[in-house]
């Protein structure tokens, strides 16, 4: 190995240079050493020492925390038909501070959302920092709002509740209010399943302070409020509505209320009060209109309290269906005090005391039946506690016990008088006779289902319910109380009912009656239960008159909607009240239906055609599809065919096509 | 020599990595701000066709309510059946 060694010119080694050079890279080496180990150390002390309160600053600035409230659960018909749900609206809150122009805007805004400029000034001239200016408004007012970029004045989103059905079964329903909390009926009864929950999360902001989707932590939950399906079929609820308001109105009644029920299944088809509530604008409705009536109000039911104590005295054999009780001719003293019937009666039997309605008869009845066994009767019917439906504020009814009545009292209540029922009570005790004696419980909720159910206990024996059936059918189908409910081809059941009511002062009774009727459809084998209650119908109170037309007609509707009516041929064709104002409506009603000849029937609706051939006894054979009558065998002006027992192929011929209506 | 040129390389694949694990990051904290935005515009929609839906669901049961159907069937004349006027319609009876 060479050892070099550099010379100067002079030939003298360079040794002192080269050890400045080292030097110098040394130095430089140090230089650098101690800028990469300042780095280090304050990058160090930065994440090490500063970090955890750097992050938090750097949070502050980055992360926000977000709500997010749940949709209010939906209320749902037995169908599927939405009864209540929450749809997002918009709600216009002001930051007073940063308002520019208060005049302005209180007047951009006063004309957008309809309120008055006044109030909106004085919201601008608070000092707070968040003012509502009005909440829940309509999409198109949003928009112009939102339109106008005006300082200061901001939208957020909240739920509105909405019933797409207006008023039906509005007080079942209830309502909420504006913090969408529920207020009545159901609403209020499943208040806590139905409200929607919140979710508290972390979101980024970016520098201009939109909002970043990081994750789903803190929004893992479900938020969204548990449903409700109710009993109730929103047809049969408007049919009852329907014929409920036509009587209410009809008889100048104060209210009225109207159940159906499934007799198979204890399900409430229907509930009706009238007046309606509106929920969507309860806030406009009187207090009165909101009442729950079938589970709160409490009345003397009259008459229709009679089938009970039949059942019960048949059930203790005290009566049978032929024995006769003497009715006094219409008027009868006891203990001082006077029973009158509407008409005046001798001996009737048991039966005729029902179908005409005897009060007389019928305390004659109760008093050989004596008190306890009565009361024990009612107690087991559900007379005296709540109907288990669990409506809020639900009223028990009133009924003294058994050790209390006199002998004028059990008279009394044996014909409907001095005992307070609900309209849900007396539904529920009509259930144990159309249910053959065996109580069963009414079911206004689907969904959640009721996990509990009581057991099903036999009240009456079947035969003692078969007679009060039948006594109930003559009372529609013979001439009792009730014939007004009759239907041709369908065997009706049911009892009248006209009670009078307590007076204001509270001693004796006063002018004001309660009609009512209840109806077993088909009379025999019930399948549906329909009652009807108006308070204080004037000029004419009698049940009868009031209330069995109101059943009737929504037994119609009942029945059609299950197809449950008789079919054209088996229903007797004069019987049919209201088949001439329907062809008075038709847009074009076949003519010459009466004539000898055939008329001319095409271009009309399939359903007319058949209405009006079925009018004629002629049941025709349909070929094609669609709903309008294209051409026809007979032809028009030929003689109408024989028609044949069969119902089938009676030799008239229709041929359908597609149509618009 | 070798050893030193070996260490070189290590030392340079080790700095590659960390500069290629570096610019991951940063591409990643992109890739995932873009992927927020995306999803918050996302949401932000999904959230106005929910609202939407939920309107139309209610305008269509507002609009098939018997209330309404009742009104419209009495414009063209139709009525509820009454007894006697209900005939059900079975295969047979449409004929072919």
């Amino acid at each position: 190995m060479t050892k070099r060694v550099s010379r100067s010119r002079e030939g003298a080694p360079t040794r002192a240079k080269t050890d400045t050079g080292k030097l110098k890279l040394l130095l430089v080496g140090l230089f650098f050493a101690a800028i990469w180990l300042t780095l280090w150390g304050r990058a160090a002390y930065v994440q090490l020492y500063l970090g955890p309160e750097l992050k938090k600053g750097a949070d502050r600035q980055s992360l926000a925390t977000g709500f997010e409230l749940g949709e209010r659960g939906r209320i749902y018909d037995r169908n599927g038909s939405i009864l209540a749900t929450s749809v997002e609206s918009k709600s216009v809150y002001v930051s007073p501070i940063k308002v520019v122009n208060a005049a302005q805007t209180a007047q951009i805004l006063g004309q957008i959302l309809d309120v008055p400029q006044k109030n909106i000034e004085r919201d601008l001239s608070s000092k707070k920092g968040f003012v509502w200016i009005k909440r829940q408004i309509g999409d198109r007012e949003a928009q112009a709002i939102e339109a106008e970029k005006l300082p200061g004045v901001f939208l957020t989103s909240e739920y509105r509740r909405m019933f797409p059905n207006h008023h039906s079964a509005g007080q079942v329903i209830g309502f909420v209010g504006v913090d969408g909390v529920g207020l009545e009926g159901m609403e209020k009864h499943f208040e806590e399943r139905m409200a929607g929950r919140q979710a508290k999360y972390v979101v980024q902001r970016d520098a201009t302070g939109r909002r970043l989707y990081l994750d789903d932590q803190g929004r893992e939950m479900d938020i969204r409020g548990a449903d409700v399906r109710l009993t109730l079929d929103t047809v049969i609820q408007d049919a009852a509505e329907q014929a409920l308001a036509d009587a209410v109105t009809r008889y100048n009644g104060r209210s009225g209320m109207a159940l159906v029920i499934k007799v198979e299944s204890g399900e409430i088809l229907a509930l009706a009060h009238f007046p309606f509530l509106n929920p969507n604008a309860a806030s406009l409705s009187k207090t009165s209109a909101r009442r729950f009536r079938a589970a709160l109000d409490m009345f003397e039911p009259g008459s229709t309290m009679k089938p009970f104590v039949f059942a019960a005295a048949l059930e203790q054999k005290v009566i049978d269906q032929s024995k006769i009780f003497d009715c006094e001719n219409g008027k009868w003293v006891l203990r001082g005090k006077t029973i009158r019937d509407t008409h005046p009666y001798h001996w009737l039997s048991a039966n005729r005391i029902l179908r005409y309605s005897s009060n007389i008869g019928t305390a004659k009845i109760g008093l050989a039946l004596g008190a306890q066994p009565y009361y024990n009767t009612l107690r087991k019917l559900g007379f005296g506690e709540r109907s288990g439906l669990n409506i809020p504020s639900e009223s028990p009814g009133l009924l003294r016990p058994a050790k209390e009545w006199g002998e004028f009292d059990l008279a009394t209540i044996s014909f409907g008088q001095g005992i307070g029922v609900t309209g849900l009570q007396m539904a529920k005790a009509y259930m144990v006779l159309a249910n053959k004696g065996v109580a069963k419980p009414l079911k206004l909720i689907l969904e959640p289902f009721a996990t509990e159910q009581p057991p099903a206990v036999r009240i009456f024996s079947q035969q003692t319910v078969e007679t009060v059936l039948s006594m109930m059918r003559e009372a529609v189908e013979e001439d009792g109380t009730g014939k007004l409910a009759r239907i041709p081809g369908v065997v009706v059941a049911g009892k009248t009912g006209t009670a009078q009511k307590a007076a204001a002062t509270g001693k004796g009774y006063g002018e004001g009656n309660v009609a009512s009727f209840v109806g077993l459809f088909p009379g025999d084998k019930p399948e549906f239960l329909i009652m009807a209650i108006v308070d204080e119908p004037s000029p004419v109170a009698l049940g009868g008159i009031v209330c069995a037309p109101t059943v009737r007609e929504i037994a119609i509707k009942t029945l059609s909607y299950y197809n449950r009516l008789p079919e054209a041929k088996a229903a007797a064709p004069q019987a049919e009240p209201s088949e001439s104002s329907v062809h008075e409506k038709a847009t074009r009603a076949p003519s010459a239906l009466t004539g000898a000849n055939v008329p001319d029937l095409s271009g009309l609706p399939v359903r007319r055609a058949l209405e009006a051939l079925g009018k004629r006894g002629i049941v025709p054979t349909l070929k094609g599809s669609g709903m309008i009558i294209s051409h026809q065998k007979p032809l028009p002006g030929e003689p109408w065919p024989e028609a044949k027992s069969s119902g089938k192929g009676d030799g008239f011929v229709l041929w359908l096509h597609e149509g618009t209506k | 020599m070798s050893a030193s040129k070996g260490s070189v390389l290590m030392y340079f694949c080790a700095i590659s990595g960390v500069l290629l694990l570096s610019l991951s990051s940063v591409w990643l904290n992109i890739e995932r701000m873009d992927l927020a935005y995306d999803l918050s515009k996302m949401e932000k929609e999904l959230g106005s066709r929910t609202a939407l839906a939920s309107k139309l669901e209610l305008e269509r049961n507002n609009l098939i309510s018997p209330y309404r159907l009742k009104r419209l069937a009495a414009t063209y004349g139709l009525g509820p059946v009454g007894p006697g006027q209900m005939r059900l319609m079975t295969g047979q009876d449409q004929g072919k």
